[in-house]
């Protein structure tokens, strides 16, 4: 390790863990403080070892972790082929159906529940299709939310996922050096096993961070399983076990133990995988260009591509048309049109302040998790620093600790007479809530610009050292650039998801004048009767406002930097 | 740049249409000198509604304006764990800040503890006097919406106080105003620590329609009704460890079957060995019934709209709603044909929805007057009018019962959204009896969840083979078999734990029937699939 990479690391790892202690673990110990004392105030580990004798709460696991299997290997199986099309191949609409590949995380969670319910529901559309072709009998309509919602959940989290690797590995691929496989065409290396040996482990460490990323989402995803009703997932027994009367501490426990695990499960997998990061891409001059198969190939690829992206993006379909359906029951399209809950859902006196409320806390979350993201993976991959894994592996944590936990260990450490009462959310939750959706994203960015470290060669940071160049220099004119479109990936991530956060909100943004657009839509969907066709119209607003926001900063960031506006 | 200029365009076009669509900003109450901070789970609606309806009932009785800051971290479970930690930081701040010394683990739990008593000498007592003497407050007023558990058990804890509203409006409470009890369910707290702002209850709600599909003629009006085999998998059922209210639903359902059981045994004197046997035959009876419910159900929510809202779309057929979700979707145009809503016969009661004053309040003089405003007649027609009529809502019928007596007399009823919703008349049908349930009322609940959400896979698929084999003698004793969970075992045993206050003791009870009753349902299975 030089000079250059050891005294930056020596003062950023200190400052980093010091910032992620305060602000991530701090309320985090507060919060699960219940999970170990006991009725005397004593300490104990008797809640956190109940939950293993517990039957319930064991399938819960072995579901959740089957879960996890399944969505993150559909998750590959839809992702690799489509960021390989889209990056390697010309086709038919091949440019705007790649703006649709993100449609998917644009969707505010309980919104596209509700328009999900009208799609697959006993009365929904799928089941109206499948009556008009003489396929099902009207008098017993298939559930198919309910009858096959342990394969519904898997299923329904791959679609909602499968962004998270088509980005990180079309940024990759993007960046990939053509010359390296044209020297394997030369020695004979064509399809399947150019592929196997050598595209793919080019792209190593951006497959490991988008699959841990999708694994560790998909054992802690609750929208998806409380859609499907189904409740024997370790993420839902803690959602309930939080909402229940009695605040039983054993639900802490239980927080604990999946807390633990997927800290567990991030070791094992980085243990397992260790010898990919070994093997990163190189980036290089020399561009892929894009390969044009014969013409029923061409149309091929757009069917499988509209295949896939007509699946991920029926949440926001169903979404645009319940909220403007004048009604919509056992018919394939709503029965009538109107546009009246968007007027009033735009109009409302609650929605213009939670506008300009969100993009200054979404703002000033992702530019936070941008520099912490990228200092925390210069340090660990760039770095030897002692505890640089450890602060690696913690990073990871945000993804499986419940909202609603980190929420009130956030009240716990800003009240009164406490160290950081100045930033108490019932004055104002704008420093909390900012922090609140970096910790929660900050995985994100960090596993995004990790990738993009890893793919970058030594040898171009060397070359910038031995001609003079400073440390700082080196990592504003040299590194920044070259992982650009990873970071820009990762921040698109914590730009939409904070933008749809629903617990931190909820918890910290008590007053109107504070409040988020998702508790705006929150707000909306409680109102009776026409609620939410309300909250569908502003989900539909949100959508159209995250989808042009990503667009506008594809075109500016594309502009300076290979592969982000290719992503 | 230029290549996003079109982006930043429409950008520009979305961030404007809510600006101009943007309504007056004449209601602001803003400007007000006085202040007063209610914490809350109702919606935007009710809160509009009174905000609007205080500001008139200030301006007519001469009083200076007020703002109201609404606080809503959201529903009632998360506003109990929000008033428990904030109350527990504010109070080891005033106790290191009195005492100069730092508040022991055990006192922090031990201040807010009904169970602790205040006159010991060891840390706990001390904690739990000092508080109670004390004037620690979180700076919000007032706690406004949920039910009378919630609102018993933040009084009993010591967050809330004594408003004084009995002693400024003795008329509201004595004869001919609101009853203390009504039903077994209490509408005011007796030391005016939380009174009753209206009332609601739990009812039936079905779709005729998706009844019609299943073969189904006959409309539910009886809790009973939805044990049908043909509702497999189409019953909506609401939470009863997440709602004090469903809970007290899922009591009267206990109740009913108790009564019916002390009536087949000739109603046999209290205290006899007979009325033991009839009360613990009639609460096995309901617990049954309960179970049989949960066979056919297709999940306990937690969430009010969401049983009318998956009954109108379809995704239900039938299940349990608080009344005036039921009442107002079933009138919406459109949609509202697909659902219908009724009381259950003999079977429901009617709950407070209560207000009370917090410890500490910084505004309590400003809190008291939007007590009486609630109470009042002008605040009580908010409630209950139709939209539109003098002293009525201005936007949104909020479709509530009032808890004021005087609110039914019969020149009020052309006023009213619902003249025939009367909890005083109702209730003449319905005998409650506290002594056989009400020290149950926890374990109730916990015994649900174990029975019903905690096994609810084991507990379906038992109740699938039934029906599949035409339930089979052996495998239908079995799964009626209640000896798990019995009159007994729930008052000797599972009462007992809950009520001790030892989370592990609690948690160790938990595990165990857990596992059996997820072996009786497997057990119910294998038998039925062997036709036994």
């Amino acid at each position: 390790m030089s000079r250059a990479v050891r005294r930056p690391s020596a003062l950023l790892l200190p400052l980093v863990a010091t910032i992620f202690g305060v602000f991530f673990l701090w309320p985090l110990v507060e919060s699960l403080r219940g999970a170990f004392v006991d009725q005397q105030g004593r300490f104990t580990l008797a809640y956190v070892s109940a939950v293993f004798q517990n039957p319930i709460y064991l399938l819960g696991f072995r579901n959740s972790l089957a879960v996890a299997c399944g969505a993150t290997a559909i998750s590959a199986l839809l992702g690799i082929p489509l960021a390989l099309l889209f990056q390697r191949w010309e086709f038919p609409w091949r440019r705007p159906l790649a703006a649709l590949v993100s449609l998917p995380l644009f969707v505010p969670p309980f919104v596209g529940a509700l328009g999900i319910q009208r799609l697959l529901g006993p009365s929904g559309a799928l089941n109206a299709f499948l009556r008009h072709l003489g396929l099902s009998d009207p008098s017993a309509p298939v559930d198919w939310l309910r009858d096959g919602r342990y394969f519904a959940v898997i299923a329904l989290t791959a679609l909602h996922l499968y962004p998270v690797l088509y980005f990180n590995l079309s940024a990759s691929l993007a960046n990939q050096s053509a010359e390296l496989e044209r020297a394997a065409e030369m020695l004979g290396a064509h399809g399947l096993r150019k592929l196997w040996r050598v595209t793919l482990p080019l792209s190593a460490p951006s497959l490991f961070a988008s699959l841990t990323i999708i694994f560790i989402w998909s054992l802690t995803e609750l929208g998806v399983p409380l859609l499907c009703d189904y409740d024997r997932v370790t993420s839902v027994q803690i959602f309930v076990g939080l909402k229940d009367i009695g605040q039983n501490p054993f639900v802490y426990g239980l927080v604990t133990v999946a807390l633990v695990a997927t800290v567990g499960l991030y070791t094992l997998s980085r243990l397992l995988l260790r010898r990919l990061d070994a093997t990163a891409g190189v980036k290089g001059a020399a561009r892929h260009e894009r390969r044009r198969a014969g013409r029923l190939g061409q149309w091929l690829m757009t069917s499988f591509a509209l295949l896939v992206l007509g699946a991920g993006a029926l949440p926001n379909l169903a979404v645009v048309l319940l909220a403007s359906s004048s009604d919509w029951y056992q018919t394939v399209l709503p029965s009538g049109f109107t546009l009246d809950h968007y007027k009033a859902a735009l109009g409302h006196a609650l929605v213009v302040p939670s506008i300009a409320q969100s993009l200054r806390y979404v703002s000033l979350s992702t530019t936070l998790d941008l520099i912490l993201g990228f200092t925390i993976a210069w340090v660990v991959v760039r770095s030897r620093a002692p505890g640089r894994k450890l602060l690696d592996a913690l990073s990871m944590l945000p993804l499986s600790v419940p909202g609603l936990v980190l929420a009130f260990g956030y009240l716990a450490i800003s009240r009164e007479g406490r160290p950081l009462s100045m930033f108490n959310p019932m004055r104002d939750p704008t420093v909390l809530l900012v922090i609140a959706y970096a910790m929660r994203r900050l995985p994100f960015v960090l596993r995004s610009a990790e990738a993009g470290l890893l793919q970058m060669s030594h040898s171009v940071e060397d070359a910038a050292q031995s001609l003079g160049a400073g440390p700082q220099r080196v990592i504003w004119r040299v590194t920044l650039p070259l992982v650009l479109p990873h970071l820009a990936a990762g921040g698109l991530f914590a730009f939409a998801l904070s933008m749809l956060e629903v617990s931190d909100s909820l918890i910290l943004a008590q007053q109107q004048q504070h409040f988020p657009i998702t508790k705006a839509i929150f707000e909306l969907s409680q109102l009776n009767g026409e609620g939410r066709m309300l909250a569908a119209a502003l989900g539909v607003w949100a959508m159209l406002l995250l989808a042009s926001s990503v667009w506008v900063a594809r075109r500016l960031v594309g502009d300076q930097s290979r592969g982000f506006s290719d992503v | 740049m230029r290549r996003a200029l079109p982006g930043l365009a429409l950008l520009a076009a979305l961030l404007l249409v809510p600006f101009a669509l943007r309504p007056p900003l004449s209601q602001s109450n803003a400007d007000a000198s006085r202040r007063l901070v209610i914490l809350t789970p109702h919606n935007e609606a009710i809160r509009y509604e009174l905000t609007r309806g205080f500001r008139l009932y200030l301006a007519a009785h001469g009083q200076p304006e007020a703002a109201i800051d609404w606080r809503a971290p959201g529903g009632t479970t998360e506003i109990a764990r929000y008033l428990a930690s904030e109350y527990r930081s504010a109070f080891e701040h005033y106790f290191s800040q009195k005492l100069g010394r730092k508040l022991s683990e055990r006192g922090a739990i031990a201040f807010a503890d009904a169970r602790q008593d205040p006159g010991g000498s060891d840390d706990a007592a001390l904690a739990r006097r000092t508080f109670l003497a004390s004037n620690v407050g979180i700076k919000i007023d007032l706690l406004f919406g949920g039910g009378s558990f919630d609102f018993s058990q933040h009084a009993a804890a010591g967050r809330l106080v004594d408003s004084g509203v009995q002693a400024r409006h003795p008329e509201l409470f004595g004869a001919g105003g609101i009853p203390q009890m009504l039903g077994g369910e209490p509408y005011w707290d007796k030391q005016g620590r939380w009174v009753g702002a209206c009332v609601s209850g739990f009812g039936i709600c079905y779709s005729p329609q998706a009844l019609a599909r299943l073969g189904i003629t006959k409309v539910p009006k009886r809790w009973s009704d939805l044990t049908d085999p043909r509702l497999f998998g189409q019953v909506a059922l609401a939470d009863p460890s997440k709602s004090g209210s469903a809970n007290k639903a899922f009591e009267m359902l206990v109740q009913q079957a108790m009564g019916e059981a002390m009536a087949a045994a000739g109603n046999p004197t209290a205290g006899t060995p007979a009325e033991a046997a009839a009360l613990g035959q009639g609460f096995d009876a309901g617990m049954r019934l309960i179970r049989r419910i949960g066979g056919v159900s297709r999940y306990f929510s937690d969430q009010a709209s969401k049983v009318t809202q998956d009954i109108q779309s379809g995704s239900a057929a039938a299940g349990m709603c608080i009344d005036f979700y039921g009442r107002f979707e079933s009138d919406l145009p459109g949609p509202g044909s697909r659902l219908r809503f009724a009381l259950p016969e003999g079977g429901s009661s009617m709950g407070a929805d209560p207000i009370g004053l917090l410890r500490g309040a910084p505004h309590a003089e400003l809190a008291k007057e939007f007590i009486d405003f609630v109470l009042s007649p002008e605040g009580q027609a908010l409630w209950s009018y139709k939209l539109g009529v003098t002293g009525g809502p201005d936007r949104y019928a909020l479709r509530r019962t009032s808890i004021l007596p005087a609110m039914f007399a019969p020149e009020r009823r052309p006023f009213l959204s619902d003249p025939d919703d009367n909890p005083y008349r109702s209730a003449q049908g319905f005998t409650y009896h506290g002594a056989w349930t009400g020290p149950l009322f926890r374990s109730l609940s916990f015994v649900i969840r174990l029975m019903c959400v905690d096994t609810e896979i084991e507990l379906h698929a038992a109740a699938a083979a039934l029906t599949k084999n035409q339930n089979p003698p052996r495998a239908n004793a079995a799964f009626d078999d209640m000896s798990l969970v019995s009159y007994t075992v729930v008052k000797d045993e599972i009462a007992p734990a809950l009520a001790s206050g030892d989370p592990l003791r609690e948690v160790a009870l938990q595990n165990r029937l857990v596992t059996a009753l997820k072996q009786q349902y497997e057990r119910v299975a294998e038998l039925a699939e062997r036709h036994e």
